[in-house]
């Protein structure tokens, strides 16, 4: 008998059908992958496996948990069983805690509740669950509160909380995508380990196609609220039958067309970087202490030629970002200096400046935030021809605003629509519009598809690379996924805590990692097809 | 934490000195010549200059300003001009009916709101939140002064259970004095219930969305232990914030209650010695009013920290 | 990926939306009542209520005098329409003063950030400290009482308010990515401000403007009920509900109208606020859309 096994679920919220006739089954000690992309209901299954979906939701159909059906079982029970036999750990660690209880309390709370002991026992229960995820079980470590852990170790706290009575069932809903790629590779070798260590089953859901071939025995391919194939995972990924399976796999290692016209290095860079250092106070931790700065960007320097495209790798807080807005000129440079087209662009004034300035745009990462709300999307792309006013008619600004739009697959009458009237990618075609408009020479995009799904992914890094072919712009693209950076770039940059430590051609550095952090980075993030091959030979 | 409370207290320092120096540009600096304000256009020059003596003013304002300061530090808050006595004596004596007037309409707001709020947005959305949210919405648009008009034409006119003014004292007994208290407390009390009810419920409403408590409901906790132990608990901080700010209205209220019920507390002194232009008693009443508000959004600032742990350092 | 989880924190939108499009027309519809009666007054009411006839002394509702007369001889109706004009001309001009002054000041504390916020938000503090009836007090002591003061009085207490509620939304907004594609277009920090802070805080401001109405409403009320607000022959609700309270025994009706008026503008101003935030929320506008 399956221990979980759910039949025939359909699910509802406010007349919109999220689920269709969604079967699945869990064994003991078993890890079922489910993956997806957005909106197509693998977090509403786990949560109807939980019975913790949203007010307003009907759920038809039949799970049932160790032969007991949990679909419309009576709360009082379930609380019995949440927690103790099926446990959950979620995807955003900075919010899963409450922040004004002590992590041993947060931990001891449902150790206490199922076992019925006291509160000593309980936090002497919780001081093992918490040395288990690779926190210390002292006090010191229990008394803390959310706030003062970082989002890996939160995350491990969330999973200390899940395992502390030892449930049968694991369910782990996108646990590593809020995180750093190194601390992905952490929490998700935790979590094999537990599981395999106390036979758990683990039902673990995510948008990644290689960390779910990594990890799990089956694998269920989810669209739009229904289970389209499945199988074990070695021989479902190996022989696909869907197309929406098949078109997922090929997106997600999908790869633009490499460049048509060879680069010319020997010329002049346009953007030359020298010993750049930017540097933040930090907030005083005593009243008498000394302000401490943290040193963001830290003696950094770097080329960017002609038609170049540049990758900057590196986890959060490395500092790329602060670089991305001191090239930009949103941010002066403390020390070092900054050379755009021969110039420097903090001591040119007035037009010179507006001059830099059209030649250097930006993409950013959040389709949603980069828009304003109000102005139509021929505004929002005419933004930057701010920098040419007195230079171009109102006629040719218009013109220039409708070739963007064609050059990014748009259409001209979706100038006069909202951004809210778009989808996340369009949305992203509509930031690169905006880039464009000055007909600049480098365009700086952070983090330009981090925040899409990966069929997008696939078709916006297709436009880059043939805006890059078409028209000639350079960039510098700055990423934490890898596989982005190898699609796009020639020339790539490593950077960690403020400091480049490896650079190169793109194909040297992803052959042939030579500092210890590339590779740790490298091995962070397999594959698919390395996965798959590994699991074929084992 | 010791550095918060020391941050916290050299605000409240900052802002007394800067309340203080309003208070003396405003009533002693800008006049011009505050004798004349207190006496009126047409007042007799030697009753002027025997005022400005009297008052000090020919001192530089420098001066005067650091004696007042001073001279409340001790003690000393001058001599009422009207009443010709201590303005702490006149003081003293109104506190006694002020601080318990705003003390019991602080517990009675908050011993309603709390639970009526939490009730509300355990039921968000039902019938039963719809009708308290009408209520609140009401309570909130009735003037005090009106409620308390009513108030004593049901309980005082009508009725005749409570006394529909004026204050006996405390010498004639606790409860003679708390009974000319009640209508008054209660009159204070409702519209600022009816806010914190609806700040109460919006801000649990919103922490029952928090991710934090769908983590403790996976843990195994019932909907009741969740609302308790984790949204209550949390809902509070934005509701201490509207409870630091409710006691400056209250005292604000105090002015308006204490002339509708006629109780001799602080806010009927500060009318009376308004009309009556007795600025030196309105000078250190207001102060005290100010300084006790200000006091109080300290102990707010301090009690957020005891919550919420993210302020402490 | 993300949106998948977020939905279990979604709100009932639906009821919510009902609930409020009807809380925004039951308050629309309070609030233009009083705002025609106050409009009107100017050219008409039933009665001139600057003539005391005290042989027409607390008369009882008739077609003349529908809601009856006062210890004066004057109509309660015309009194009542006069009163509403007093209480939101001083409400509107007092918010005025408080978005005129406030919001630069907040704006300004949002963008300079430093020690200038840092002064701004204790000038704040500052003014929070003297409630709007203690500050008003204070300012009848310096200038004498009259409708003038009482407004420049509630006005002040609104500038924290509007500088509090600016330098909020503006600090919300500081982390999108929009102002930084501004910045990238070469625009300065007040022409950002301008185009694209001040267009979305806007309806944070404008909810925040009928709450202060109906506050300044009930500020007003009060002042007039201590004779330091609107002055005789003008008449005020306030004014009304002091002269009325020595008569409550005899003639308890005179309490009750001008109590109603306030109950019903200051109802309608913060239902109209409450429907305004609800249908102006831009996350619920993409819901629509």
């Amino acid at each position: 008998m399956a221990l979980l096994q759910a039949t025939d679920l359909c699910l509802e919220i406010r007349q919109k059908q999220i689920l269709k006739n969604v079967s699945f089954s869990i064994e003991k000690g078993e890890v079922l992958g489910l993956v997806g992309e957005s909106g197509s209901g693998k977090s509403m299954s786990a949560l109807a496996a939980m019975q913790l979906l949203p007010e307003g939701a009907t759920l038809k159909g039949s799970i049932s948990f160790l032969g007991q059906e949990i679909v419309g079982l009576e709360d009082r029970k379930m609380n019995a069983i949440r927690g103790r036999d099926v446990s959950m750990v979620f995807q955003e660690p900075m919010t899963a805690l409450n922040p004004t209880k002590t992590i041993g309390e947060q931990v001891a709370e449902g150790i206490r509740l199922h076992t019925r002991v006291g509160w000593k026992e309980a936090y002497a229960e919780a001081g093992k669950a918490l040395e288990r995820v690779g926190l210390g079980s002292d006090r010191t470590t229990m008394h803390r509160f959310p706030h003062q852990l970082s989002g890996g170790q939160r995350q491990r706290v969330v999973i200390a909380i899940a395992i502390a009575c030892g449930p049968k069932l694991l369910i782990a809903d996108e646990p590593t995508t809020a995180l750093d790629v190194t601390i992905q590779a952490q929490i998700l070798t935790l979590l094999r380990d537990i599981v395999r260590e106390q036979d758990m089953a683990l039902l673990l859901i995510s948008h990644d196609l290689a960390v779910v071939a990594d990890m799990a025995d089956r694998v269920a391919i989810m669209k739009d609220g229904e289970i389209v194939e499945h199988g074990a995972t070695t021989s479902l990924f190996s022989n696909l039958k869907h197309p929406y399976s098949k078109k997922l796999v090929e997106a997600s290692s999908h790869c633009p067309p490499a460049r048509r016209k060879p680069l010319d290095l020997t010329r002049e860079p346009i953007l030359s970087v020298d010993e750049l250092v930017r540097s933040y106070p930090l907030p005083r931790r005593t009243f008498f202490e000394k302000r401490r700065r943290h040193t963001a960007v830290d003696h950094v320097s770097l080329r960017i030629a002609e038609h170049q495209s540049l990758g900057l790798v590196g986890e959060s807080g490395c500092g790329k970002s602060t670089l991305a807005r001191t090239l930009l000129g949103l941010e002066l440079p403390e020390k070092g200096s900054v050379s755009f087209l021969g110039k420097d662009p903090f001591k040119a004034g007035g037009h010179e400046r507006a001059e830099l300035r059209r030649g250097i745009q930006a993409v950013f990462q959040d389709p949603y935030g980069s828009f304003d709300p109000r102005h139509k999307v021929s505004r929002i792309i005419g933004e930057p021809l701010f920098l040419l006013r007195g230079e171009i008619s109102a006629k040719e600004a218009e013109k220039r605003v409708h070739t963007a739009l064609e050059s990014v697959g748009l259409t001209i009458s979706d100038g006069e629509k909202y951004p809210h009237e778009f989808s996340g990618g369009q949305r992203q075609r509509i930031a690169i519009a905006r880039a464009l408009v000055t007909e600049p020479k480098l365009i700086v995009a952070d983090e330009p598809v981090s925040a899409l799904d990966v069929s997008i992914r696939a078709q916006i890094l297709d436009l880059f690379a043939d805006l890059r072919d078409r028209l000639g712009v350079g960039y510098l693209f700055i990423s934490h996924d890898l596989s982005v950076v190898q699609a796009i770039t020639d020339h790539v940059i490593v950077m960690n805590s403020g400091v480049i430590v490896e650079e190169g051609p793109t194909e040297e550095v992803f052959a042939n990692p030579s500092h210890p952090y590339t590779r740790l980075l490298l091995s962070a993030v397999p594959k698919l097809e390395d996965v798959l091959k590994r699991r074929l030979n084992s | 934490m010791l550095l918060y409370g020391i941050m916290r207290f050299a605000g409240l320092l900052a802002t007394l000195f800067a309340a203080s120096l309003v208070l003396f540009l405003i009533l002693e600096v800008i006049p011009g010549d505050p004798a004349e304000l207190m006496l009126g256009m047409n007042a007799q020059e030697d009753t002027l200059a025997a005022l400005r003596e009297q008052l000090g003013l020919n001192a530089p304002a420098f001066t005067r300003y650091i004696d007042w300061v001073t001279g409340m530090f001790s003690g000393d808050f001058g001599i009422s001009y009207t009443y010709s006595v201590p303005v702490s004596d006149l003081i003293g004596d109104r506190v006694l009916v002020s601080l318990p007037l705003a003390l019991i309409a602080l517990v009675l707001s908050t011993v309603i709101a709390i639970p009526v709020g939490v009730l509300s947005a355990k039921y968000r959305g039902k019938a039963l939140d719809t009708g308290i949210m009408a209520g609140a919405q009401i309570g909130i648009a009735i003037p005090n002064f009106w409620f308390a008009i009513l108030l004593v034409f049901v309980f005082s006119i009508t009725l005749r259970l409570l006394p529909s003014g004026g204050f006996p004292g405390w010498e004639a007994g606790v409860w003679p004095a708390l009974k000319s208290l009640i209508l008054p407390a209660v009159a204070l009390a409702l519209p600022q219930a009816a806010i914190l009810a609806r700040v109460m419920r919006s801000s649990l409403v919103e922490v029952l969305h928090e991710d934090y408590i769908r983590t403790a409901r996976a843990k195994g906790l019932s909907k009741r232990s969740t609302l308790w132990l984790h949204g209550v608990r949390n809902a509070l901080i934005p509701v201490l914030t509207i409870l630091g700010l409710q006691f400056s209205f209250l005292i604000a209220g105090t002015v308006i209650i204490e002339n509708v019920f006629y109780l001799p507390g602080l806010g009927r002194l500060i009318f009376q010695a308004i009309t009556q232009r007795d600025l030196i008693v309105v000078k250190s009443a207001v102060m005290l009013l100010v300084a006790s508000a200000v006091f109080v959004t300290f102990l707010v600032d301090l009690a957020y920290a005891a919550i919420d742990p993210r302020l402490r350092r | 990926m993300s949106q998948g989880n977020s939905s279990l924190s979604m709100r009932p939108r639906r009821l919510a939306r009902v609930l409020a499009s009807k809380s925004f027309m039951v308050g629309a519809v309070m609030a233009s009542l009083i705002v025609i009666a106050g409009v009107v007054s100017f050219f008409w009411t039933p009665h001139a209520i600057d003539a005391l006839n005290v042989s027409k002394r607390l008369l009882p509702p008739s077609s003349t005098y529908l809601l009856g007369t006062d210890q004066y001889g004057r109509d309660i109706l015309s009194m009542l329409m006069i009163g509403a004009r007093t209480s939101i001309i001083v409400a509107l001009i007092a918010v005025g003063i408080g978005i005129v002054i406030g919001v630069p000041l907040g704006l300004l504390a949002a963008t300079k950030r430093g020690l200038l916020e840092e002064g701004v938000m204790r000038l704040n503090d500052l003014i929070f400290a003297f409630p709007a009836i203690l500050s008003a007090v204070l300012i009848t002591a310096l200038l004498g009482p009259g409708i003038m003061n009482a407004v420049i009085a509630i006005g002040i207490f609104n500038i924290p308010v509007f500088a509090r509620v600016a330098r909020g939304g503006a600090l919300a907004l500081s982390s999108r990515d929009f102002l930084l594609a501004a910045r990238v277009a070469g625009k300065g920090s007040l022409r950002i401000t301008l185009e694209h802070v001040l267009p979305n805080i806007a309806s944070l401001l404008i909810v925040q403007a009928t709450i202060q109405l109906s506050l300044g409403i009930l500020a007003e009320a009060g002042l007039s009920y201590l004779g330091l607000g609107t002055q005789p022959p003008l008449a005020s609700w306030g004014r009304m509900l002091n002269e009325a309270q020595t008569m409550v025994a005899f003639a308890p009706q005179l309490a009750l109208y001008p109590g109603l008026a306030i109950v019903v503008s200051v109802l309608g101003f913060n239902l109209l606020g409450d429907g305004l935030r609800d249908l102006l929320d831009p996350k619920l506008r993409r819901r629509i859309a």
